[in-house]
């Protein structure tokens, strides 16, 4: 599946929380972005940078206190039900119900998403054979490897064929094989022509994978472009190095 | 709402509950196996320990002179297995493996005297059966000589006096039944409602699921309606085992001729009116309980909330079920002691329709409001931002430290300087502890903490509803603290002389009321409230979560006193006010309630802890409460 033009659109996005004994705090300020279908862009930052607060925006769990966003042409404040059919999204520190097995995690969430039940055990079969779920479909998740959960968890953001996908963080906690497992599925979700947006502060995984990069840092973009265009930018070859010559102009 | 969605929910909550082996036990196996175990279980040891004791050899010693004595209780034991020698024995003969009893006849008046040690099971056990024979024969001899005098068997008795229970069977076991059913349906409902409550909504958000679920084309008010339904079924079909587990046992006690089970029978019909209670009562417990949990970020933080819980519902239950106390209709709108005391009318077969209707019809309303809550539970724009990222900043415990070691040094100083002062001079000692030395140690501790003095006392912006909110809690604390003061005396009860001692040096009664509120009420709660619930509270709320700030500041206050008896019912009063002064930003209601509190145990002294078992006292209690969380109810951040 792939949308044309901007999948996800950010403009000025602004989020306050308020707390009564510390005050406000912003932590998210004035971001902008696009990411089109069949494009990787990866947020990058330091943690606190409003990596996470940004993506909940965008997967319609926090409103913003001001600016706009829109998946796949949905409003995320007006048409937050059309943005979430529209969206795969994964957390940070996501779980899985321990009780239910991947089979049966993969159909629950294929009936919130109103999915007509043939179809549902079709995609089920389909996902738990492209992420080598079979042998273990039938186990309760509580029994399963970190690495075994992290697949069921990516599969079941796949589970309504979204446009979009938004993942925080995807690779924490995976070991190497893990990893190098999720940037494969990532690359070829992208050559499926859907739009990814990804949140990670590992800046070899940023290297790798995406097509552009967007650096936060205390709620604000100090730069957004391809790693080629900030390596001129800044005159440092090494994305470590890029980040600190953008903190230290700010 | 999309029935279809809150089913779906609702699906995986009760398949996940079932796969519980925790929710299984709380919810299935301990209310199916509690009666059993209670009936047969007890009645057995007990017939076994009796037989066995029954079945024993006892060996009685006759003293010299006692011949006439063996020779008329030797044919009365006849049957037991006793072993009488007769000889010179005393007390230390007595023992296990000696003789177990010592009969002598001591003359004018003529005394039979058994000798026993009650230490000695088995001498016990003889002193009972010779105590036993001895009865006979003094009956037998009285009777005998009666007759020998020519008089009619018993001159000494005017009439005859025989009880009969009109009740039937059922009724009576009913009203047996009625004061323990209603307490233990409470239990069940609540142990097996907790796990699935804590299950749905503190672990889900624990697991990091919530945050998955959120973001699916589902409404939060469908997600919270399913799981709310969850925990309902869980806690009505638990405690629906626990009632068919009981009527089973109820029947097979009777066939079996259990001898304590066996007059105990439940009545169609209180099966039924049992049912009717108990579906509002458990609608309404299961809704507190997904409020607690949904509050709560990890399942042990839950049921840190939960055990409140469970207490706070007890105790209307407790008060409902004491002798003497009538459901009439006003009683019947408690909720929770409402429906416990119609139960057990209903179980005695002596209730009313109007009060039971009303307690019925009330518990719905009540379970009805708390619903309607349920939607707002899993408001992700709360629950993530109580995740925000603004914790693991150096130092942290740093700030918790220096306001325990301030606190420390204050209670030093009082006891130095303040406690001398006061031994002199009741009154303008504890004027000078108080202004001298508390008042102070406030501002110490909260630069100590760091804590800027206006966050820690929070007197601006001043709001006048915080007054009445803190006056409104007034009756609720005098409550808690009599509650908790009634509870204490059961195992540490207060020396009269204390209470008394304590009065005389306060000067109560010769005082001016209005000196003695200003003495007495007004300035701890100024003092006290800006040294615990302002300085210490805030300081280690620094780096401590609400409910271990709000403890361990109740625990200083409640030591604070230097007082054994005053010790838990002031660390309740503490709790409250702690929680009240986080919850409206502001010390005011603190201050107003502390010095409403003192002034209403100082004017009407042990009258509140009467008041505190009058149901009406309860229910104003229980409405000021209400109005007071409402009042400061926490203003939603824009």
């Amino acid at each position: 599946m792939s949308v044309d033009g901007a999948a996800v659109r950010v403009e000025g996005l602004v989020k306050v929380f308020a707390d009564r004994h510390r005050g406000t705090f912003r932590a998210v300020d004035g971001v902008s972005f696009e990411c089109k279908g069949g494009e990787v862009l990866g947020l990058l930052g330091p943690n606190g940078a409003g990596k996470t607060t940004t993506l909940r925006i965008l997967s319609t769990v926090l409103l913003p206190t001001e600016g706009k966003a829109t998946i796949a042409g949905h409003d995320c404040v007006k048409d937050p039900v059309g943005v979430r059919g529209s969206l795969g999204f994964l957390s940070a520190n996501t779980g899985l119900y321990p009780r239910l097995t991947p089979r049966e995690t993969l159909a629950f969430f294929g009936r919130l998403h109103h999915l007509p039940e043939e179809l549902i055990e079709a995609r089920v079969e389909e996902l738990l054979d492209l992420f080598d779920l079979k042998d273990i479909a039938g186990r309760r998740c509580e029994k399963l490897s970190t690495g075994q959960r992290q697949r069921v968890s990516l599969a079941r953001t796949l589970v309504h064929d979204p446009p979009v996908l938004i993942l925080d963080e995807p690779t924490t906690g995976l070991d190497i094989l893990g990893t190098s497992a999720a940037m494969a599925f990532l690359q070829e979700k992208r050559a499926e022509g859907r739009a990814i947006l990804f949140s990670t502060h590992v800046m070899p995984e940023a290297e790798k994978l995406c097509d552009r990069i967007a650096i936060l840092h205390r709620g604000r973009i100090l730069a957004t472009g391809t790693l080629e265009g900030l390596r001129v930018q800044t005159g440092r070859r090494y994305l470590e190095d890029i980040f600190h010559v953008l903190l230290a102009s700010t | 709402m999309n029935g279809a969605d809150v089913a779906l929910v609702f699906r995986r909550e009760a398949l996940e509950i079932l796969r519980d082996r925790r929710t299984l036990l709380a919810g299935v196996l301990l209310p199916v196996l509690l009666y059993p175990l209670l009936f047969f279980g007890t009645e057995r040891v007990r017939r076994a320990a009796k037989r066995s004791l029954e079945g024993r050899e006892v060996a009685i010693a006759f003293s010299p002179g006692a011949e006439e004595a063996r020779a008329a209780i030797e044919p009365r034991l006849e049957g037991r297995v006793c072993r009488l020698v007769s000889g010179s024995f005393d007390d230390a003969d007595v023992s296990e493996g000696g003789v177990h009893a010592i009969v002598e006849v001591r003359p004018d008046p003529r005394t039979v005297v058994v000798r026993f040690r009650s230490n000695v099971e088995l001498s016990a056990e003889a002193a009972s059966r010779v105590s036993g024979a001895v009865e006979e024969w003094r009956e037998e001899e009285r009777l005998s000589r009666l007759a020998g005098a020519g008089l009619v068997p018993d001159p000494g008795a005017p009439f005859g006096f025989v009880s009969l229970d009109a009740a039937p069977p059922e009724r009576a076991g009913g009203a047996l039944l009625g004061r323990l059913l209603p307490l233990v349906l409470i239990t069940v409902v609540i142990s097996a409602g907790s796990f699935a409550a804590l299950d749905a909504f503190a672990g889900e958000r624990e697991r990091g699921t919530l945050e998955t679920l959120l973001v699916h084309p589902v409404s939060s008010v469908d997600l919270a309606t399913g799981k709310y339904l969850a925990i309902l079924a869980t806690a009505l079909g638990s405690s629906l085992l626990n009632l068919a587990s009981l009527s089973a046992t109820l029947l097979l006690a009777g066939g079996l001729g259990g001898e304590r089970a066996g007059n105990l029978r439940l009545a169609p019909g209180s099966i039924a009116g049992a049912l009717l209670l108990l579906v509002p009562t458990a609608a309404l417990l299961a809704g507190l309980l997904a409020e607690v949990s949904a509050r709560a970020r990890s399942f042990r933080e839950g049921q840190n909330y939960i055990l409140p819980l469970v207490l706070a519902s007890m105790i209307p239950g407790i008060a409902a079920l004491l002798p003497g106390v009538v459901l009439d209709p006003f009683l019947a709108l408690l909720p929770i002691a409402g429906p416990a005391l119609a139960l057990r009318e209903v179980l005695k077969g002596s209730a009313a329709t109007l009060p039971v209707a009303i307690a019925v019809a009330s518990t719905f309303v009540y379970a009805g409001l708390l619903v309607r809550r349920v939607g707002g539970l899993l408001d992700a724009e709360r629950i993530l931002r109580e995740e925000a990222p603004e914790r693991a900043t150096p130092g942290a415990g740093l700030h918790a430290r220096s306001t325990l070691v301030a606190t420390g040094g204050t209670f030093l100083v009082v006891f130095a300087l303040g406690f001398p002062a006061q031994a002199r001079d009741p009154i303008g000692g504890l004027l000078a502890t108080l202004f001298g030395i508390v008042l102070p140690a406030a501002f110490l501790v909260a630069r100590a903490a760091r804590v800027r003095p206006g966050e820690a006392f929070g007197f601006l912006p001043f709001r006048p509803s915080h007054l009445l909110a803190g006056a409104s809690l007034v009756p609720a604390a005098s409550l808690l603290s009599a509650f908790v003061l009634a509870f204490q005396q059961s195992f540490l009860p207060v020396p009269e002389a204390l209470a008394k001692e304590m009065a005389e040096k306060l000067q109560i009664g010769t005082l001016p009321t209005l000196v003695a509120f200003l003495l007495y009420a007004a300035s701890p709660g100024v003092c006290e409230e800006m040294l615990f619930r302002g300085a210490v509270l805030r300081g280690l709320r620094r780096d401590l979560p609400r409910f271990r700030a709000v403890l361990l500041s109740s625990v200083l206050f409640a030591a604070f006193h230097f007082s054994f008896y005053r010790f838990f019912p002031q660390a309740a009063l503490g709790v409250l006010l702690g929680f009240l002064t986080l919850r409206a930003g502001s010390l005011w209601p603190a201050i107003v309630l502390h010095a409403g509190h003192n002034a209403l145990v100082l004017f009407a002294g042990d009258e509140v802890a009467i008041l505190a078992f009058d149901p009406r006292f309860l229910l104003a209690a229980a409405l000021g409460a209400a109005a007071a969380f409402w009042i400061v109810r926490r203003p939603r951040p824009r």
